[in-house]
């Protein structure tokens, strides 16, 4: 009985997050907020949640893929350092995006660069946090070396955990061995 | 009614047996009822599990309680039940005939029955007995059981015929965490902490978010789980209670927050942090959040998990190139010593909680292995036949080991046998990765 009045009160406080969150567009952190849902009830946690399923948080309009920071292409150029295979060596072509874009940056002094780390789904997916860290850490190296000060610069990692192609191909693979250079407010 | 001293004997019997096959083949023994042959296959149980008289009183076809009992002891690996298109209908519509089951070769049989108490209420038997020697092992009742927990109960029957025969604990009656990605067409992409049965049946959903989830980690008490969040759009750990009653971020530094495991008496947990420039492992005290690190190298270091006594931590280091598991003492976290040589990349180590294995991912041609090494002998051997294999977990007792997998249909989670005998994928629906196995819970 208290579970599901906790339940109840855990969903409805939830729901007036998501519906603040959908009357005020177009970017609010809460949509980014995950739904707890309350996994026991009954003998050994077996009950399921006393026939409560969680909210479908698609049905509240919350479809925006408000997660991102801006990305975008300056002067043709796209923003992102690919590597090889378990590597992260910036090679001549991740090298020139890189110049670009300290180019870029020296021009708007205010501009925040962000770093994002990622990696194909092979190998484990920790030890693919490590590595896509290092990855941004690289280019932060060589956007420092181009004198861009460290303290513009954020550094983090997805791992394997964003993948920006879904196949389970070497083009694939290929695609998410990246650093994604954004523009945070 | 059997007792206590049927089952030292039987236990002492098989011993016996046992210790002559290992001095006749010259093969190790591991534990003593165990028999293995080097290099081939391994004796597993034969046991008719026959159908319970009764079942049809129970309308829900996922609730064949011998059914459940006979996929419950195939996935150990230990032992080979009978199928049930190749029983005697005679044979399991009559009294019971043991020397009949003898005769098939069916050392041991359980049989059993289900009564209906009232609307959805049931009371359940459940008998074991060995055809060689007559003897009644386990002869138990489930009173008053619910329709939605028949299944628990023939977990537990699976659990008590497999400590009556092999000597050690079962471990069916559990619970596997995991996330799923929910991919529903036209919808944004969704990630769900799950938590179902140790069979993958009776999944619920524990937290839903727009952002990945990763690595979880339950406490050994099975009340919370610690996993790793990117709701703030960085690696965060977050330990929340099974109940959704409590949710606490307990490491949001600078960098990588990551790969959270629980220590064994509950108290720390281990956890991979870059905070101070490059991953390393750290331990935290849950109650006080004090963090003491435990590696200094300026590799990677990260996936951390505790032996089995908590005295001593495994983990990954490319601190020769390539991924290899170390090992640290606690008391001495500097003296770092190489667990694994062959392969060269060897990553995400779990040790088993009887402390015997480690079980890891090891990349070989034929793709990204779950490979097991026992501690003892340092012999190591890849175990799985899929080649994207990632997240090894061991059951409470040992003897299982499941991990996530991928193929052409997305992620899947499977549960291998520890000696590479049984390969069982789950049936949960979705793409789903990165299974914990949690703790036995003393149930009733």
């Amino acid at each position: 009985m208290m579970n599901h009045k906790m339940t109840r009160m855990l969903l409805v406080s939830a729901l007036s997050v998501l519906l603040a969150a959908c009357s005020d567009p177009p970017v609010d952190e809460g949509a980014n907020k995950p739904v707890v849902l309350d996994g026991t009830g009954g003998i050994n946690g077996l009950e399921t949640n006393g026939g409560l399923k969680g909210i479908d948080l698609n049905t509240l309009g919350a479809m925006a893929a408000l997660e991102d920071d801006k990305n975008y292409a300056v002067g043709g150029v796209q923003p992102t350092i690919y590597f090889g295979y378990d590597s992260f060596d910036l090679d001549a072509k991740g090298q020139a995006v890189v110049s670009h874009y300290a180019r870029y940056l020296s021009t708007k002094p205010m501009l925040m660069a962000s770093l994002e780390g990622h990696c194909d789904d092979r190998g484990s997916s920790e030890y693919n946090m490590a590595l896509g860290e290092r990855r941004a850490k690289a280019v932060r190296e060589a956007l420092i070396v181009s004198g861009i000060p460290s303290s513009r610069i954020r550094v983090i990692s997805f791992g394997e955990e964003k993948p920006d192609a879904e196949g389970r191909d070497e083009s694939s693979w290929a695609k998410n061995r990246r650093v994604e250079l954004k523009f945070p407010q | 009614m059997h007792s206590t001293r049927s089952i030292l004997a039987k236990i002492l019997g098989a011993c016996l047996v046992g210790a002559s096959v290992f001095m006749t083949l010259g093969v190790s023994a591991e534990d003593p009822v165990r028999v293995e042959i080097t290099g081939g296959t391994e004796q597993s149980y034969p046991i008719a599990v026959t159908p319970f008289k009764g079942q049809m009183l129970i309308a829900n076809a996922d609730y064949n309680l011998a059914q459940i009992v006979r996929d419950d002891l195939a996935r150990s690996g230990r032992f080979n039940p009978m199928r049930e298109s190749e029983m005697s209908a005679a044979k399991v519509a009559g009294e019971l005939d043991l020397d009949y089951w003898r005769k098939v070769a069916q050392d041991y049989v359980v049989i059993g029955e289900v009564r209906q108490q009232a609307a959805d209420m049931y009371q359940v038997d459940m008998r074991l007995i060995n055809s060689l020697n007559h003897q009644e092992l386990v002869a138990r009742r489930w009173n008053g059981v619910s329709g939605q927990l028949l299944r628990t109960a023939a977990h537990q029957m699976s659990d008590a015929i497999y400590s009556a025969v092999t000597g050690r604990g079962g471990a069916f009656d559990t619970r596997l965490a995991y996330v799923k990605i929910d991919r529903t067409p036209g919808k944004r992409k969704m990630f769900v902490l799950e938590v179902a049965d140790s069979d993958g049946y009776a999944p619920r959903a524990i937290l839903r978010s727009y952002m990945p989830l990763m690595s979880i980690s339950w406490s050994p008490d099975a009340t919370r789980l610690a996993y790793v969040t990117f709701e703030n759009r960085r690696p965060e750990i977050v330990v929340q209670s099974l109940d959704g009653r409590s949710r606490q971020t307990v490491a949001a530094f600078e960098g990588i927050n990551s790969a959270p495991v629980w220590s064994p008496d509950g108290r720390s947990l281990l956890m991979t942090l870059s905070k101070g420039g490059n991953p390393d492992i750290y331990v935290m005290d849950v109650a006080s959040k004090r963090l003491t690190q435990l590696t200094f190298d300026s590799a990677i270091e990260t996936e951390g998990t505790w032996a089995a006594d908590g005295q001593a931590i495994y983990f990954n280091s490319d601190r020769r190139g390539q991924p290899q598991v170390f090992k640290a003492e606690l008391n001495n976290p500097r003296d770092v010593k190489r667990i694994t040589f062959e392969g060269r990349y060897n990553a995400r180590p779990v040790a088993s909680p009887d402390g015997r294995y480690i079980a890891f991912v090891r990349q070989e041609v034929g793709g990204f292995k779950v490979t097991t090494q026992d501690l003892v002998s340092n012999e190591s051997k890849v175990i799985s036949s899929t080649g994207s294999d990632e997240s090894p977990s061991f059951s409470p007792n040992s003897d299982m080991i499941a991990y996530s997998y991928n193929d052409y249909r997305g992620g899947m989670i499977a549960v291998l046998s520890r000696n590479g005998r049984a390969f069982t994928k789950l049936n949960i629906n979705g793409d789903v990765r990165d299974p914990a196995w949690g703790p036995l819970v003393s149930s009733q």
